[in-house]
């Protein structure tokens, strides 16, 4: 029983992989192969500008605003494929988002849903099944393939700064404090998963209620929200504690932040929870609401 | 009294049963208290006019939508056991509604782990005797390919109903004959039961056990295909025999050249030869009669109440 269940929920997954390749792992993968290309290139053409200037160059060079220390160069190189493993986690809520704008709202604009609805899944396993992947799995799979390629142009930096400079030990410097960075990597990444879960579940309900591009609710709604609370109280504490959700918490990535911020994460995660109870009830009552 | 208990007690249980059922849609009537059975091993044509209230009714007993009234589908209430409901039941829709994203082998392996009544091979074997390449993405398919696909995909599961809705709208007569063909030699069974709204009914009338026409969200008819071969007889009136034949009582009456021919209800044992020639009503010719025919004395509502 229990397996059959994991192969049915594994294969819903699946199933909305095959709908969404581009944003599931064409894109990041995709992305990240450019990257490497990128960075041989820029490895070899550096290689011949900084062997033209006999190396004199790099004393121009600063990393968090002092003059880089050849001697220590792995650390630096090691931030340099940290931010990027970075950039591909937040790319990666931004596809997640995206995919669940579409997520509910495309099945009935094509009319796939009444091919859904005649198999024996029920609506909360749809919807619990595109939740995960939308905020989980897809910017999950992106950090992934960010943290392998982050890797990947660590060493080609390491590996042309040691050829170039003839600097020994900095590739196995960069490696180091490239493994060391990922745990606070994923608190980071895990944090602002979390915290921005209230947009994200609200954005699956518009996927759900939408007749039109479900934009227009995602965004629409709660500006809509802001002016009113404006007009009525002088303020926007309301609107403005949903907006932050959207905007990231730039205070989360570090244990204290994550100790002082967990109120307003489990407060966020009640929001989303109840907001994905009901896409589950619209979409058992409303069935009816085609595009 | 008890033959009638003994036959109570030997009644199969409906694998359908729809009680009262009503349905409006912003201040307009859809349904207007619909009730049937559909027992197992009957083949039930569900006809009517467009917007009569057949892929409402097709839906309300899915769980599609919201309603008025009883439904039970194999004991379950589809509205709020639609998935379990589902497990039992299969169903293709009037439009292409298979996703055009998915390729075929997808389609199949994911039917192979999301149904547990699905059998891959069978599926396999069916798309091989068909054009369908295994990995053709569905989007590429012609209209006639993806209604193969989602036959086959039907075929290959185990279900004691299949419910489909005008499921050969807009396919050539190769393909309608091809569809229904399969159906018959591929699905039918005594425990198998298959309800199928269509506007082809010439097509399909040799696949029927029973028969419900339905409009303007009240059912007409609901009968067997015997009982309506025992009530209602089509004679072609002579003309000079006009005015006789009018005085039976005909449900339908249309003139032409030669006469007219009419239509007749629970007349049985009647002495035709005086008036015409006396034939079987067609279904079509039924269905005119009680819908849409021209002269027609009245819209009489015959549905059993047995």
């Amino acid at each position: 029983m229990t397996r059959a269940l994991s192969t049915k929920w594994s294969l819903l997954l699946r199933k909305e992989i095959w709908e969404h390749p581009v944003l599931s792992y064409r894109l990041p993968v995709g992305f990240a192969g450019l990257l490497v290309i990128l960075s041989l290139v820029s490895a070899l053409l550096g290689n011949e500008f900084l062997l033209s200037n006999s190396g004199e160059w790099m004393a121009d060079v600063q990393v968090d605003g002092g003059d880089v220390d050849l001697a220590n160069m792995g650390s630096p190189i090691a931030k340099m494929g940290s931010a990027v493993a970075a950039g591909f986690g937040f790319l990666g809520l931004l596809a997640g988002w995206s995919y669940l704008m579409s997520a509910l709202y495309q099945e009935r604009q094509d009319r796939s849903i009444l091919f859904w609805l005649s198999l024996p899944v029920s609506d909360a396993e749809t919807v619990l099944i595109k939740g995960l992947l939308g905020w989980l799995v897809i910017p999950a799979f992106y950090f992934g393939v960010g943290w392998a390629v982050g890797g990947v142009m660590t060493v080609i930096a390491s590996v042309a700064a040691t050829w170039l400079m003839s600097l020994s030990g900095v590739l196995l410097a960069a490696i180091a404090a490239y493994g060391a960075n990922l745990f606070d990597l994923i608190a980071l990444v895990v944090t602002q998963v979390l915290w921005s879960a209230p947009f994200l579940a609200w954005t699956l309900l518009a996927s759900q209620w939408a007749n039109r591009n479900p934009l227009y609710w995602v965004l629409g709604v709660p500006f809509a929200a802001t002016l009113i609370e404006n007009a009525l109280l002088r303020e926007a504490a309301m609107t403005d504690w949903f907006w932050s959700r959207l905007a990231g918490n730039p205070e989360l990535g570090s244990e204290d932040a994550i100790l002082s911020q967990s109120f307003q994460m489990f407060l966020g995660l009640g929001v989303a929870g109840g907001l994905v109870g009901l896409t589950i009830l619209i979409r058992r009552h409303c069935y009816d609401r085609l595009p | 009294m008890n033959s009638i208990v003994q036959k109570a007690a030997h009644a199969p249980t409906p694998l359908v049963s729809v009680r009262s059922l009503s349905k409006a849609i912003k201040g307009r009537q859809i349904l207007n208290n619909v009730n049937f059975d559909i027992e197992p091993g009957r083949v039930v044509g569900f006809l009517g006019p467009n917007g009569a209230g057949k892929t409402t009714t097709i839906k309300a007993a899915l769980g599609f939508t919201s309603y008025e009234g009883d439904i039970r589908v194999m004991g379950l209430s589809p509205r709020r056991q639609r998935h379990q409901v589902m497990a039992s039941v299969s169903f293709i829709s009037d439009v292409g509604i298979l996703p055009r994203w998915l390729r075929v082998d997808q389609a199949v392996a994911f039917m192979a782990g999301i149904h547990p009544k699905f059998q891959a091979d069978k599926a396999r074997a069916l798309l091989a005797e068909s054009q369908i390449g295994e990995n053709a993405l569905i989007s590429t398919l012609s209209k006639g390919m993806v209604t193969q696909l989602h036959l086959a995909l039907v075929l290959a599961l185990d279900v004691d109903l299949l419910v489909l809705d005008e499921p050969t709208l807009g396919l050539d007569l190769l393909y309608r004959e091809s569809f229904y063909r399969q159906l018959y030699e591929r699905f039918l069974s005594e425990s198998r039961s298959l309800l199928i709204s269509t506007h082809q009914i010439e097509e399909i009338e040799f696949l029927l056990s029973d028969l419900i026409i339905i409009d303007q969200g009240q059912i007409l008819l609901n009968e067997s295909l015997d009982s309506i071969s025992d009530k209602f007889q089509t004679v072609e009136v002579r003309p000079e025999a006009l005015s006789e034949a009018r005085s039976r009582g005909p449900i339908f009456e249309r003139v032409n050249l030669a006469g007219a021919v009419m239509i007749f209800s629970n007349l049985e044992n009647q002495d035709w030869s005086a008036l015409g020639r006396a034939r079987q009503t067609s279904l079509a010719e039924l269905f005119v009669a009680l819908v849409g025919g021209t002269n027609k004395p009245s819209k009489p509502n015959l549905e059993s109440q047995s």
